[in-house]
């Protein structure tokens, strides 16, 4: 195999609040080869969101620790400087869709210079040419170019998701990092942005780093799927062996509770909530949930094992040391 | 229909908004429930299915009488509740409930939860003061939310998403009314807890024997949670099916189309894309004439663009309101 678009080793991201440190995103590694997806999932408060930002660093001022490799095409873009990171990787090579981005239009702006920005901004191109290029992008995404000239509240939240769709492919990145990109929109408008997706992916020969709490959503992108818990990476493996097969008890549980139109079963649901990430359980972060824990889960946390090639499990059940 | 008898009936029921948007000019007209007919079993309980904008919410509302309906009526307990005075609509609220989309928004944030359970009880005249927080203790036993003494002197900020829909679930239902709404009851919490509040509310709902109306866009939770499911789209009922039925051979091509959109967990559904309509669904200002889902129905005919189709009862308790099924 040749080596991967994108190494993500061992990365860290704490902040530091008043009540004592929260361990968001906790030694989480994965790879992510070219136009490959990789989809990110987990209860809300997992580390889902902190795990995206850390990767196109945007983040919030409370930073307490920051560390990790990320290697884009082999060079490790964690020892840029900000100042040299906002210049050549983000946006340029990492791009994001925000979650319930349709509200983050600015609503003064015409839609095609919002769309034309980040190419002003990140790639230093000149006004007229940019918007071109956005006529051209949102063309891509299905809306009509004369939509460049209105304003956001002209569109629907369909189309307005679309555009912001447009704005993240429009410098041309490697990888999209996707937030939720459907939560506020209706089903039949859901399928038609994951149909538009599938399409770019297909023709760009994108990656992208799919987030969103819905399991089911998710097999609409996802080749490989990571399951997140507690700022843990407990599960990542390929598609075809995941939604058939999950490992860890906690993928298990999430697939047991996803009502289902097609088949008959029981509905499961996890009692408790995620603990908090200022003082997580000792052991295994999950065992307080874990139908399965035993007694080492309490006292030590589990190693990262690849069961099978490309299949890993942070559970103490496929270790060998329970 | 049930051995039980109807409890709620709702014949051509209207609500229309008038939206002013200047001093001299005419007001615009959005019609929210356009002509909505449909019987409501005691102790059943219905699934209403649309999208935003579908006039679901302000059907679930006008239903309760939260909204004065425009025209038709709603027969309640054989009491027609569509022009009640002050004292009658009194009755009425102790006889429904509801239970809103956001917890957080539906709490007084000043109040303790104690509190919150026990104003229903007041306004009501319902108890003592020792029988009151009595009831309100069962109340939040019966929602799990024990031992009650943790959670009763707490306010709202202080509980979970989860927990505080649990407190609402109590609300609307401590004083044991015959009919409940919840509005997307689930649709703010994590996906994980869900299904643990809709068992909560099944499992109430049926030991009561409460009527419920359970107002959702995600139509993959309904079969666990009725016996039958209604589908609106732009204002118009335009299916209603045992909710087997419903699922396993939806007639609407909209209800196809919602059924067509929603992936369940499966590596394979990478690999295609969704046979889906384009668009979005239509203002309730000027919608479009004929059947409103024309402008996006693979199969629409000239009859469709011209004319409103009618409701038709294809099977028994399966009715749709489409061409295809009627005869112009």
């Amino acid at each position: 195999m040749s080596a991967p678009l994108l190494e993500v080793r061992n990365l860290l991201l704490h902040y530091g609040t008043r009540k004592g440190v929260v361990r968001a995103v906790d030694g989480v590694s994965f790879t992510l080869g070219a136009g490959e997806t990789l989809a990110i999932v987990g209860e809300s408060g997992c580390g889902k969101t902190s795990l995206a930002r850390a990767i196109i660093r945007l983040l919030p001022r409370n930073v307490h620790r920051f560390e990790g490799q990320v290697l884009l095409d082999g060079a490790d873009v964690m020892k840029l400087s900000d100042e040299e990171f906002r210049r050549e990787v983000q946006w340029r090579k990492i791009s994001m869709v925000f979650q319930a981005a349709q509200n983050s239009l600015n609503p003064v702006l015409k839609v095609g210079f919002q769309v034309a920005e980040p190419l002003m901004v990140h790639m230093g191109m000149d006004r007229e040419e940019a918007i071109a290029e956005a006529r051209k992008h949102l063309r891509m995404v299905g809306i009509h170019e004369s939509f460049a000239d209105r304003y956001p509240f002209e569109l629907s939240g369909g189309m307005k998701q679309r555009a912001v769709i447009a704005m993240a492919l429009i410098t041309k990145p490697r990888v999209v990092i996707l937030d939720e990109p459907t939560s506020a929109l209706d089903v039949i408008t859901q399928a038609n942005i994951m149909n538009l997706l599938k399409t770019i992916k297909r023709e760009l020969g994108i990656s992208y780093i799919f987030i969103t709490h819905d399991i089911a959503l998710s097999s609409e992108l996802a080749d490989k799927v990571m399951v997140m818990y507690a700022g843990h990476m407990v599960e990542l493996a390929g598609a075809d062996e995941f939604y058939t097969k999950p490992l860890h008890p906690y993928s298990q549980k999430l697939m047991a509770s996803v009502p289902t139109l097609r088949t008959d079963k029981k509905l499961e649901f996890i009692p408790g909530a995620p603990p908090s990430l200022i003082n997580p359980p000792p052991g295994c972060r999950f065992h307080p949930r874990c139908p399965y824990a035993m007694d080492v889960c309490r006292r030590e946390e589990p190693p990262t094992v690849e069961v099978k090639s490309g299949h890993y499990v942070k559970c103490w059940l496929h270790a060998g040391g329970g | 229909m049930g051995a039980e008898g109807v409890l709620l009936r709702v014949e051509d029921l209207r609500k229309w908004f008038s939206l002013r948007r200047g001093l001299f000019s005419s007001p615009l007209i959005l019609k929210a429930v356009d002509g909505v007919t449909f019987s409501l079993d005691k102790g059943e309980s219905i699934s209403l299915v649309g999208e935003s904008g579908s006039g679901k919410t302000t059907l679930g509302k006008t239903v309760l009488r939260l909204y004065e309906p425009t025209s038709g009526r709603i027969v309640f307990k054989g009491r027609d509740v569509s022009n009640l005075d002050d004292d009658e609509l009194l009755w009425y609220r102790r006889e429904t409930g509801l239970v809103q989309q956001d917890p957080y928004g539906a709490m007084p944030s000043f109040m303790t939860i104690f509190r919150i359970l026990e104003e229903p009880l007041i306004i009501h005249k319902a108890g003592t003061k020792e029988e009151r927080r009595e009831m309100v203790f069962r109340a939040l036993e019966e929602v799990r939310l024990t031992p009650p003494e943790d959670f009763a002197f707490k306010y709202p900020h202080m509980l979970s998403g989860g927990q505080l829909q649990r407190v609402a679930i109590a609300r609307a239902l401590i004083l044991r009314p015959s009919l409940v709404v919840a509005d997307e009851p689930v649709s703010m919490l994590d996906a994980s807890v869900r299904i643990e509040i809709l068992t909560l509310m099944r499992d109430l709902q049926e030991k009561h024997g409460i009527s419920f109306i359970y107002i959702t866009h995600d139509l993959s939770t309904t079969r666990y949670f009725s016996e039958r499911i209604f589908i609106m789209y732009a204002g118009h009922l335009v299916e209603q099916a045992p909710s087997k039925a419903l699922v396993s051979e939806p007639l609407h091509p909209y209800t196809q189309a919602l059924i067509e959109a929603i992936p369940d967990p499966d590596p394979e559904n990478r690999r295609r894309l969704r046979k889906v309509p384009p668009g979005e669904p239509p203002s309730l200002i000027n919608p479009p004439p004929g059947c409103r889902f024309h402008p996006r129905c693979p199969y629409a005919m000239d009859v469709c663009r011209r004319e409103e189709p009618p409701m038709v009862e294809v099977k028994p308790g399966h009715a749709v309101k489409c061409w295809l099924y009627a005869k112009a």
